[in-house]
C-alpha cells in the first residue's frame, strides 16, 4: 500500500463535495465503471460519469460527503461515509422535495488502477434519504 | 431464482466478474467469505455466530439492527432464518487484506415475517468487514431498503 492509494479515497468525499464535476472526474481512469446501486445507475467512460455527477450536483446543489473510513490495500479500496445536502432537483423517480437529508450512511467499494479508480460500486440506502426528505414513513 | 433475483444477480456479477482481484491473501479472502455465505445458507444461526471475536459488532445499516457479540449475532440471524424461510445469500465478490475487507452479496428470498407480506424479493448489498485473528471484528452490511420494500409492494406508488 502506498499514501497515493488512500489519499485518491480521501479525495472522493473531497470531490463529491466541492460540486466541481472536474475534481470527480480527475480520480477516475478513463475506462471506469461507476455504479449506483440503489438507483441501478451504471455509467462507463468519463462522459456518463460526468453526466450522473452533474445530475447529482442539479439535485443536491449542498451536496456534502463526511469521510468515515477508509482503506486501501493493493487495488481494493474501501470508503465508508454519510451523505446530506438539500433535495433541489429531481432524482430518478424522486421529484424534487425541497428538504433536506442529513444522514445517510453508504460504503463505496473500488478498484484501483496505479492511483485512480477503475471501479466504484456505491451502496447507500434510498430509503432512509426517502424518510429524511418526508417521501415515506415506512 | 425468479426473473428478478436472475437480475440482479447478471447485473452485478457482469460488473464485479470484469475485475481480477489480485491479492496476496486469496485463500484467506475465499474461506473468510465462502465461510460467511455458506454460514447464512445453511440456515445455522451458531455457524453465522462462531465467525465473530467476543467483541464483534455486526450492523444493518438499512434495517437500523446493532448486534454485540456472538450471543446478539446468533439472535439476529435467527430472526432472519425464521422471517425469510428460504433465505439465500449469493456471493458476488469479495476481498480480504491487511485486516479488512468487503462480501458483495445478493440476500434473496419470501418475505413471511419481516413485513408478513408473502412476497419475494432480492438486494444487492455489501459487508464492510474488519478480522482479526482470522474471525470478524466489524460487519455493516450497506444495502438499499427500498429496494425490498419496492418488491414487497409496499412503497407508496410511484417510488
Amino acid at each position: 500500500m502506498t499514501m497515493t492509494d488512500v489519499h485518491v479515497l480521501d479525495k472522493w468525499t473531497a470531490a463529491w463535495s466541492s460540486h466541481d464535476v472536474d475534481q470527480v472526474l480527475a480520480l477516475f481512469t478513463d475506462d471506469c465503471v461507476y455504479e449506483d446501486v440503489p438507483f441501478g445507475i451504471v455509467t462507463r467512460g468519463k462522459d456518463e460519469l460526468r453526466a450522473f455527477a452533474a445530475g447529482a450536483f442539479a439535485a443536491v446543489p449542498d451536496l456534502a460527503f463526511q469521510l468515515t473510513t477508509r482503506f486501501a490495500a493493493g487495488t481494493f479500496g474501501i470508503i465508508e461515509w454519510t451523505m446530506s445536502g438539500t433535495h433541489q432537483g429531481d432524482f430518478p423517480g424522486l421529484p424534487a422535495t425541497g428538504k433536506q437529508f442529513a444522514s445517510i450512511r453508504g460504503a463505496t467499494i473500488v478498484e484501483l488502477r496505479d492511483t485512480r479508480i477503475r471501479r466504484n460500486s456505491d451502496y447507500w440506502d434510498s430509503a432512509a434519504f426517502m424518510r429524511q426528505v418526508g417521501l415515506m414513513s415506512i | 431464482m425468479t426473473k428478478v433475483q436472475r437480475s440482479v444477480c447478471a447485473t452485478a456479477c457482469a460488473i464485479t466478474l470484469a475485475f481480477a482481484n489480485t491479492t496476496t491473501s486469496r485463500a484467506e479472502r475465499r474461506d473468510l467469505a465462502q465461510r460467511w455465505v455458506d454460514a447464512w445458507n445453511a440456515h445455522d444461526a451458531d455457524a453465522v455466530a462462531v465467525l465473530f471475536t467476543r467483541d464483534a459488532l455486526y450492523e444493518d445499516v438499512a434495517f437500523g439492527s446493532v448486534n454485540h457479540g456472538p450471543d446478539e449475532i446468533r439472535a439476529f440471524a435467527q430472526f432472519f432464518f425464521a422471517a425469510v424461510p428460504d433465505l439465500r445469500v449469493t456471493l458476488v465478490a469479495s476481498s480480504l487484506e491487511d485486516g479488512r475487507g468487503t462480501i458483495e452479496w445478493v440476500f434473496s428470498g419470501t418475505d413471511r415475517g419481516v413485513y408478513g407480506t408473502g412476497k419475494t424479493f432480492a438486494v444487492r448489498g455489501v459487508a464492510v468487514l474488519e478480522t482479526r485473528g482470522g474471525k470478524i471484528s466489524r460487519n455493516s452490511d450497506y444495502e438499499d431498503l427500498a429496494t425490498i420494500l419496492r418488491q414487497l409492494g409496499l412503497l407508496p406508488p410511484g417510488l
